[in-house]
C-alpha cells in the first residue's frame, strides 16, 4: 500500500506525471494535462462519482470512475479510448432522454455542460425513448432562483454546494427509480424552503435545473414599482464606498436582492417577533431600535386597589425576583444590532452606516427588536445573497468594523457582566486590538486539547461548548450574544479545555492571548471577576462530567435515560397511585399565571410516576438556542426562566423537546401602554396584545409552586429527579458529584 | 386520597378526641335522666359537631381558590377526612344517640349518609388510582377521551384499508409475471367479510361511548375473533389486522378509565349536595334551637 505525502509516477495517456499518494486518477491526470469529462464533479467538492461520464481504463477488470479511483504506483491510465468513448455516448444518450434540450441554460448563455459535452462526444440524437413517468412541474416559488426538475441530471452538484461549500443543508435527495429528484427541505417549495438564495447551487448546475431568474427576466425582492422602494443600478451601488471591491457582475445577477428603501420619520421599519429574510444598511439618517416595554414575568391578577385585591395579597404573599442575588444580573437586553438595550430603558439609536437584522437575514431568527425611523431615513435593503457576499468583502467589513469599535464595542463589553465594571480607559485599550471574526454554521473554532490563542465574545449567533467524554461528546453550554469562552484555556494549561463549534452564522470578538494577558494584569479587577469565572466553570464542568461518568457505569437506566430524564434538574412528577386525577395543580397553575395553565397532567411515565408536561429545567437547555433577544436564559440556581422582554417568536416553543413551552397572548398592561405611548406607537398600544412565551416558573414568586401547595391528595410534587428516583436507579448521582467536587 | 402512614397522627389526634368526648359523655349520660342536646354538655358537644361539620365543608371553599396561602391543600384535605368524621360521634353524644322530631331525625339521617358517602369515598380514593394506573396503560386526560376514540377510529380506518390493499391482487410493474408463477390464492370474498366486520362491529364500538351491550368488551372474544382473521389471511395482512387489534384495546382500556374515573369522582354527586343540605339544616337547627 502507498503512503500519503509520498511521491509516485503514473501514466496517462502516455504522459508520465508524478503525483503525491492518494491523489485521484481524474486530479492526476488534470496535472499531466489530460482533460477527463465528467458532470457529476467539481474542484470544491467531495467526488461522488455519480455520472460515470469520467470512466477511465486503469487496466482493471472494468472501467473506473476516475474522480473518485486513486492513483496507484505505476499505473497506466486510457481516458480516451474507442470503449470509453462508447460507454459515454451511452451515458450521454441516456441523460439527453431525459432532458429538455435545448435547456433553458442552453437557450439563455448556451452553456448547458450536458449539451455541450455530448455535441462534443457526437451525439446528437438519442436511441432511447423519453421517460413514461411524468417529471415534477417546474418550481417557480423562488424570488431569484428558477427550478426546472425536467433538466436536472441528477449530478448531486447543487446538493453538495448548498451542504459541503455553504453549509445550508437545504437541498437534498427524494425518492428513487424514476420518482428520485432534488427537493427543498422536506420537499417543500424552494420559495418556502429555508433556502437564502445564496445562489451556490445555481452555480454548481451543470444544466438548466437551476437558473438564475435574472438571468430569465424574473427575481427581485419587492414587486417593480412599491411605493419608497427603488431598485438601484449596479454602477449607483459600486459607487457607494461600502459596495467598493463588490463584483459588478454578482451585483449584476443579482438585481432586485438589495433594493434601496427611503422611511420617512416615525415610520416603522421592523417590528419585533415578525419573521424576515432581510439585513439593513443605514446609508442616512437616523433609527430609534426598542423593543416593547417589559411586563411581569408571573402576573397574576391586573393590578387594582380593590378591598377584594388588598385582602387577596394578604393570603399570596409575593416577592418580586430577587434579581439582586443573580451572579449574571442582565443590565442589557441582546438584539440582532450592533447595539444591546439597557434593560431599564430598552431604547437606542442607529446612526448612519449602521448595519441591522443580520441574524434575521443569515440564520432566519425572527426580528429581535422594533426599528422606527427616527429622522427621515435612507435605507438599503439587502437579502442574505448579497449580505453574505458584503461580509466578505473587506471594505464592507473595515468599515462594519470600524464602526463597531468606535460605537458598540463599550457597550457589548458593559452588557458582559465580567466587564460590566470597566471604565472607558479599558475600552479605549481593547479598541484596537480586538478583531472580529466570522464562523459559518457548523464550523469548529476552536478544539479541546488544542493551544489556547485567544479569548473570544460572541457578537452574532450561538456557539456551541462541549467536550469529549467517553467518546461522545457532552454538550456543556450553548453561548448567545454576550457570552465568553476561551478564558480558562488562557488562565489554565494553555491548552482548550472544551470544543467550540458555531451552531449558525457566528460573528465573534477576538482577543489575541498576549492581549489578554496584558488586559488582565493592567485590570485587576476583570481579572479578579474572570477568575472567579472560571472556578465556577470549571466545578460545573467537573459535575457535568461526574454525572456523565455514573450514567455511563449504570447501564440499568436505559428508559429513565431514554426518557431524557437524567438531563432534567427539576421535574413535576404525579405519583399515579395518589392521584384522583381532580386537575387541582392545572387549576391551580393556571390561576396563578394570567388564567393560562403551564402544566399539562400529561407526558412519559416513570415507575409509579407521570412526569406532568412542564418545564424540566434541562441541563443541556436547547430552548435557549436561538432566542433573538436572549430573554430565556438560566438564573444562577440553573432554573431555566423566561424574561419578561421576550418578543414572542416561538423559537424555544419549539426548540423544546418536550412541549414544555407555549406562546401565549396577554393584554398590555401598566407601563407598557405608557412606554408605547412616550414612543408613539399607539397603534401597537391600542392592539393591547402582546406575545410571550410561557413555560413553568416553579411560581418563584411564591413560596412553592401552586401545582405542589394545592395538591390535595399529596400526588404532585416537584423533585430533582436524580435524588427523587435514586432508589429505582441505585445510586444517587448529585451525592457523587458533589462528593467528587468535595475531594478535588 | 391514600390512607397511609401520613395519616397516623390524624388518626390517634380523632381516636384521642372520640375517646375524651366518651369519656365527657359517659358519666353525663348515666348522671342525667334525660341527656339531649339542650343540656349545657349537649349544647357543646353540639357546638363542636357544628364547627366540625363547618370546617369540612370549608374544603369545597379551599379548593376554588387554590393559590391561596392558607395552608396546603393536603393538610386541609387530611382534615377534612378525619374531622368531618369526628363529627359524627360528636352529633351523636349531642344527640344522646336519639332523634328526637323530625328535623332531628332528617339530619340524624344526613349526618350518616354524608359520613358513609365520604367513607366509601376516602375508600375509591384510596384504591382507585392505583387501579386506573395498573389496568389503564394508556391512561389519557379524561377529557380527552372523546378526542382520542376519534382518532383511533380513523386510524383503524387507514389500517383496514391497508388489509384490503394488501390482499388486493398485486398491480403495477412485474405483477404479471408474479401472478403467472404463483398460484396465489383470491381473496375477494374473505376481503368483503372482513370490510363488513370492520365496518358493522369495530367502527360502532369505536365510535360508541363506552361498551355496553358490545363483544368488543370482552378481550378473549377479541383476540378470537382477529385470530380468526389472521388465520384466514395471508402474512402480508397480519400487521394492520393486529393493529386494529391493539386500537379495539385501547379503547377498551378508554371505556375502562371512563368507568373507573365514573367511580373515583361520581361519589361526589352523592357526598356534596347532601353535605350541603346537612350543614344547611344543621344552621337552621342550631339558631331554632338556640331561639325557641
Amino acid at each position: 500500500m502507498s503512503e500519503h505525502g509520498e511521491q509516485m509516477t503514473v501514466t496517462i495517456d502516455g504522459h508520465e506525471v508524478e503525483v503525491p499518494h492518494g491523489t485521484t486518477v481524474f486530479d492526476a491526470a488534470r496535472m499531466a494535462g489530460v482533460t477527463i469529462p465528467t458532470l457529476c464533479h467539481q474542484q470544491n467538492q467531495t467526488p461522488v462519482a455519480v455520472c460515470r461520464i469520467c470512466v477511465v481504463d486503469t487496466g482493471e477488470r472494468a472501467l473506473q470512475a476516475a474522480c473518485i479511483f486513486k492513483a496507484e504506483p505505476g499505473m497506466v491510465v486510457k481516458t480516451d479510448t474507442e470503449p470509453i468513448q462508447a460507454v459515454r455516448k451511452t451515458l450521454y444518450e441516456l441523460m439527453l432522454s431525459d432532458h429538455p434540450a435545448p435547456c433553458l441554460r442552453q437557450q439563455q448563455t448556451g452553456d448547458c455542460e450536458l449539451e455541450t459535452q455530448a455535441a462534443r462526444a457526437g451525439v446528437t440524437e438519442t436511441r432511447f425513448a423519453k421517460r413514461a413517468v411524468p417529471v415534477l412541474a417546474a418550481d417557480d416559488s423562488s424570488p431569484s432562483i428558477h427550478v426546472d426538475f425536467s433538466a436536472c441530471i441528477l449530478c448531486d452538484r447543487c446538493v453538495r454546494g448548498c451542504s459541503e461549500i455553504r453549509h445550508n443543508n437545504v437541498i437534498a435527495r427524494q425518492g428513487k427509480g424514476y420518482f428520485a429528484a432534488i427537493s427543498f427541505d422536506a420537499n417543500e417549495p424552494m420559495g418556502t424552503s429555508s433556502c437564502v438564495s445564496c445562489g451556490e447551487c445555481m452555480v454548481s448546475c451543470p444544466t438548466g435545473a437551476l437558473t438564475n431568474k435574472r438571468v430569465l427576466g424574473q427575481g427581485r425582492l419587492h414587486p417593480e414599482g412599491t411605493p419608497g422602494i427603488f431598485d438601484v443600478e449596479t454602477e449607483d451601488l459600486l459607487a457607494l464606498p461600502v459596495f467598493h471591491g463588490v463584483s459588478g457582475t454578482f451585483l449584476n445577477l443579482n438585481k432586485g436582492s438589495v433594493v434601496k428603501r427611503r422611511y420617512r420619520a416615525g415610520e416603522t421599519i421592523v417590528r419585533e417577533g415578525e419573521n424576515g429574510s432581510t439585513a439593513f444598511y443605514i446609508l442616512e439618517g437616523e433609527a430609534e431600535v426598542f423593543i416593547r416595554a417589559p411586563r411581569e414575568h408571573v402576573a397574576t391578577e391586573a393590578a387594582s386597589t380593590g378591598l377584594f385585591t388588598r385582602m387577596r395579597s394578604m393570603l399570596i404573599p409575593k416577592s418580586r425576583q430577587p434579581r439582586e442575588e443573580e451572579r449574571d444580573t442582565p443590565t442589557h437586553i441582546r438584539i440582532d444590532a450592533p447595539v444591546d438595550l439597557p434593560y431599564d430603558n430598552p431604547i437606542a439609536t442607529l446612526h448612519e452606516g449602521d448595519l441591522f437584522g443580520e441574524m434575521t437575514c443569515m440564520s432566519f431568527y425572527p426580528r429581535s427588536a422594533t426599528v422606527r425611523a427616527k429622522t427621515d431615513c435612507v435605507m438599503l435593503e439587502m437579502l442574505r445573497n448579497v449580505l453574505d457576499v458584503m461580509q466578505k468583502n473587506k471594505t464592507f467589513r473595515a468599515r462594519l468594523e470600524k464602526d463597531y469599535r468606535a460605537r458598540a464595542l463599550g457597550t457589548h463589553l458593559r452588557s458582559v457582566p465580567i466587564f460590566s465594571t470597566i471604565g472607558e480607559d479599558f475600552v479605549e485599550v481593547l479598541r484596537d486590538r480586538v478583531e472580529l471574526v466570522r464562523y459559518a454554521p457548523g464550523e469548529v473554532i476552536c478544539e479541546e486539547g488544542a493551544p489556547a490563542d485567544a479569548f473570544y465574545l460572541v457578537r452574532i449567533g450561538f456557539v456551541k461548548v462541549s467536550q469529549k467524554l467517553n467518546g461522545e461528546d457532552m454538550v456543556l453550554a450553548y453561548l448567545p450574544r454576550g457570552g465568553y469562552f476561551g478564558e480558562m484555556g488562557l488562565m489554565g494549561e494553555g491548552v482548550r479545555t472544551a470544543t467550540c463549534v458555531a451552531l449558525d452564522h457566528v460573528e465573534l470578538v477576538r482577543m489575541e492571548a498576549p492581549e489578554f494577558h496584558a488586559m488582565l494584569e493592567r485590570f485587576p479587577e476583570v481579572r479578579q471577576q474572570i477568575e472567579l469565572t472560571v472556578e465556577q466553570r470549571r466545578r460545573e464542568n467537573q459535575m457535568q462530567r461526574t454525572k456523565a461518568n455514573v450514567r455511563e457505569q449504570n447501564t440499568p437506566l436505559g428508559q429513565f435515560l431514554e426518557q431524557g430524564l437524567m438531563d432534567a434538574q427539576s421535574l413535576l412528577v404525579l405519583d399515579l397511585t395518589k392521584c384522583t386525577r381532580c386537575d387541582q395543580c392545572v387549576k391551580a397553575c393556571a390561576s396563578a399565571h394570567d388564567g393560562v395553565t403551564r402544566l399539562l397532567r400529561d407526558g412519559v411515565r416513570f415507575e409509579n410516576y407521570l412526569v406532568a408536561t412542564s418545564c424540566r429545567q434541562c441541563r443541556d437547555p436547547r430552548c435557549m438556542i436561538g432566542c433573538p433577544v436572549g430573554s430565556i436564559r438560566r438564573r444562577n440556581s440553573l432554573e431555566v426562566m423566561i424574561e419578561d422582554w421576550c418578543v414572542g417568536c416561538g423559537l424555544c416553543a419549539q426548540n423544546c423537546p418536550y412541549g414544555n413551552i407555549t406562546v401565549q397572548e396577554f393584554d398590555v398592561r401598566g407601563n407598557a401602554v405608557a412606554l408605547h405611548d412616550v414612543q408613539g406607537d399607539k397603534a401597537d398600544a391600542n392592539a393591547g396584545k402582546v406575545r410571550k412565551a410561557t413555560s413553568c416558573d416553579l411560581c418563584h414568586e411564591l413560596s412553592e409552586p401552586s401545582c405542589v401547595y394545592a395538591c390535595p391528595h399529596d400526588a404532585a410534587h416537584r423533585v430533582k429527579p436524580n435524588e427523587f428516583f435514586a432508589q429505582v436507579l441505585g445510586v444517587d448521582l448529585d451525592r457523587e458529584a458533589a462528593f467528587v467536587g468535595k475531594n478535588r | 386520597m391514600r390512607i397511609d402512614e401520613t395519616h397516623k397522627p390524624w388518626m390517634i389526634a380523632t381516636v384521642v378526641a372520640m375517646v375524651a368526648g366518651a369519656a365527657v359523655y359517659i358519666p353525663y349520660a348515666l348522671r342525667t335522666a334525660t341527656p339531649g342536646g339542650g343540656t349545657a354538655i349537649g349544647l357543646i358537644f353540639g357546638s363542636v359537631a357544628l364547627g366540625l361539620m363547618l370546617f369540612a365543608a370549608m374544603l369545597s371553599v379551599r379548593k376554588r381558590f387554590p393559590i391561596w396561602r392558607i395552608g396546603r391543600a393536603k393538610i386541609w384535605m387530611r382534615a377534612h377526612l378525619w374531622l368531618g368524621f369526628l363529627a359524627l360521634p360528636m352529633v351523636l353524644f349531642h344527640a344522646a344517640f336519639h332523634a328526637r322530631g323530625a328535623l332531628t331525625a332528617v339530619l340524624m339521617v344526613l349526618m350518616v349518609v354524608v359520613v358513609a358517602s365520604g367513607v366509601f369515598g376516602a375508600w375509591l380514593q384510596h384504591t382507585l388510582p392505583t387501579r386506573i394506573f395498573r389496568e389503564v396503560p394508556f391512561e389519557t386526560i379524561y377529557d380527552q377521551i372523546p378526542v382520542i376514540c376519534g382518532q383511533l377510529v380513523a386510524e383503524a380506518e387507514g389500517h383496514a384499508s391497508d388489509v384490503t390493499q394488501r390482499l388486493a391482487p398485486a398491480t403495477g410493474a412485474g405483477a404479471t409475471v408474479v401472478d403467472t408463477l404463483m398460484d396465489l390464492p383470491t381473496m375477494e370474498n374473505e376481503t368483503e367479510a372482513f370490510g363488513r366486520f370492520f365496518a358493522e362491529s369495530v367502527v360502532p364500538y369505536l365510535r360508541q361511548k363506552g361498551a355496553r351491550g358490545s363483544r368488543f368488551a370482552n378481550r378473549d372474544w377479541v383476540h378470537g375473533r382477529f385470530e380468526d382473521l389472521r388465520r384466514e389471511f395471508l402474512p402480508a395482512a397480519w400487521e394492520p389486522l393486529t393493529a386494529i387489534e391493539e386500537i379495539c384495546e385501547e379503547k377498551r382500556e378508554l371505556d375502562h378509565q371512563r368507568v373507573l374515573h365514573m367511580w373515583l369522582h361520581g361519589w361526589l354527586l352523592v357526598h356534596l349536595p347532601i353535605s350541603a343540605a346537612l350543614v344547611l339544616l344543621a344552621i337552621v337547627h342550631a339558631i331554632g334551637a338556640l331561639r325557641y
